[in-house]
This record gives structure tokens, sequence and C-alpha cells, in this order.
């Protein structure tokens, strides 16, 4: 539903209890009737209704507020450069030879953000093309590594699948 | 010398006869193979392709970041055609130094 719409939701629902009160202040003065009785499920109807409307103009202020909120929490933690902070922390687990690997990827990376900043590309964009970027190198890394620790291994495991 | 992966062969091919930096061979990689790589599978290659003595690699300073260049050794420009015909015969084996 469109933001646009709330106005019309307030005047229905302020039109809607302006009906439901005359009506209820006519069935405690007035004697019942047959119009009455009608009045009155129409009454309940329009109770119904209001519920409804009240419901779905909470979830909207829910969905258009709350989806406000998160962007701009968003738009406060989403740095362009961010994922780079997670390769630099990243790389004191590791060691020496490949923190110098990894000093050379992020000047690369931040080389890469430059010119993306020189072709106008959104904050968003160049968040997630470093974050591809910056997960696919941390993989590489973690798979080197097991490979390293598992060709180590072989000549034990060779030996002890012999014996 | 070892037979390099399929990866660090298209990096070996995409290397060239003139020295060139990693973001450039990553953007040449990236144009002849369509597919691009991270700087992680390219930079572990390249290290491996240098301990297997395929390729010499040089750093240097620029602009106040440090690059690194790499260039295909003289045992490497030696054995590539080799390799090449290696690869296209069989996609496997050990190249003889």
């Amino acid at each position: 539903m469109k933001r646009g719409s709330r106005i019309q939701k307030s005047l229905f629902l302020s039109l809607s209890l302006a009906i439901g009160t005359t009506v209820l202040l006519l069935g405690l003065f007035e004697r019942p009737s047959s119009w009455f009785i009608t009045a009155k499920n129409a009454f309940f109807m329009v109770i119904m209704f209001t519920i409804g409307n009240l419901t779905m103009f909470a979830l909207d202020w829910v969905r258009w507020d709350g989806m406000a909120f998160l962007k701009n929490c968003a738009s406060r933690v989403l740095k362009a450069g961010g994922p780079l902070h997670l390769l630099k922390a990243f790389r004191w687990f590791l060691p020496r030879t490949v923190r110098e690997d990894l000093d050379i990827v992020i000047a690369d990376l931040e080389e890469d953000m430059k010119e993306m900043k020189q072709q106008k590309r959104s904050r968003r964009f160049i968040f997630a093309v470093l974050s591809w970027h910056v997960l696919r190198t941390i993989t590489a890394y973690f798979v080197d590594g097991a490979r390293g620790v598992l060709l180590k291994l072989a000549p034990f495991l060779r030996y002890f699948s012999k014996g | 010398m070892k037979m390099p992966s399929n990866t660090e062969y298209n990096l070996l091919c995409a290397l060239g006869a003139r020295e060139i930096s990693g973001r450039a061979l990553a953007k040449r990689y990236e144009q002849e193979q369509g597919t691009d790589i991270s700087y992680g599978t390219l930079y572990t290659a390249m290290r491996r392709l240098k301990e297997g003595g395929w390729v010499d690699v040089r750093e240097a300073d620029e602009e106040d970041r440090r690059v690194r260049y790499f260039k295909l050794s003289a045992a490497g420009a030696r054995h590539l055609p080799d390799l090449i015909k290696l690869k296209s015969t069989f996609g496997f084996g050990e190249v003889t130094a």
C-alpha cells in the first residue's frame, strides 16, 4: 500500500468513528426499532472495519517507518570501504608472508574502489563488489592454507595407510 | 618443474612476455577467460608459480602503495610451449626441467 493513502485512511477512520458514535448515541436515547437494529449491525461492521483499518495502519507504519529506520541504520553502517577493514583484521591471523600478500591485495582493492568512485557508482554497489572480492580472497587463503596442511600431512598419511 | 593447475596455467597464458602488475593481470585474465579472478586466488596462484620457478616477482612502491609485478621467468618461457603442447594433448603431466 502506498504511503499517500494514509490521509485517505485517517479520513475514513474519523468518518467511521463519527457514524458509529452517532448510531450508538441514538441507540441509547431512542427506542429500538427495525432501522435501529439495521444501524446497530452496520455499526458493528464499521467497528470491525475500523479494527481492520487500524491494524493495516499499524502494519503500514511498521513497514514504512521501520524500513526508513533500517535504511538509516544501514546507511550509517554501510561504508564503501567497510569490507577492506575486515580484510585488514583478517591479515593479523595469517603468517607474515601471507600478510604481505594481503597488503598488496588491499592496495589493489583500494585502487578498484577509487576507480568505482570515479565512475560514480553508488556506495551500496561498491560495498557489494568489495564484499564479494574480500569473501573470495579470504576463501582463497583458507583453501591455500588447508592445501598446505594436507600436503604436509600427506607423507604421514601414506606411511600410516601402508602400515 | 611441477605441472600447474588450470587456474595457474590460464594465468601463465595471460601473463605474456612483458612484466605486468597483479591488478593488470587480473583484468587481462578477465578479458581473456571471460570470468573474473579474485586477488586472493591470483596472488596465491602466482606464489605457487614463483615457488615452481615459472615466474619472477618484483615489488615496487608506487604512489604510496606497493605493487607486485610478475614476469615469466627464463625457465618458464622455455617450458611454456612444452606445457601448452602437453596440456592440449593430455591435460596433465610433469614438465622435465
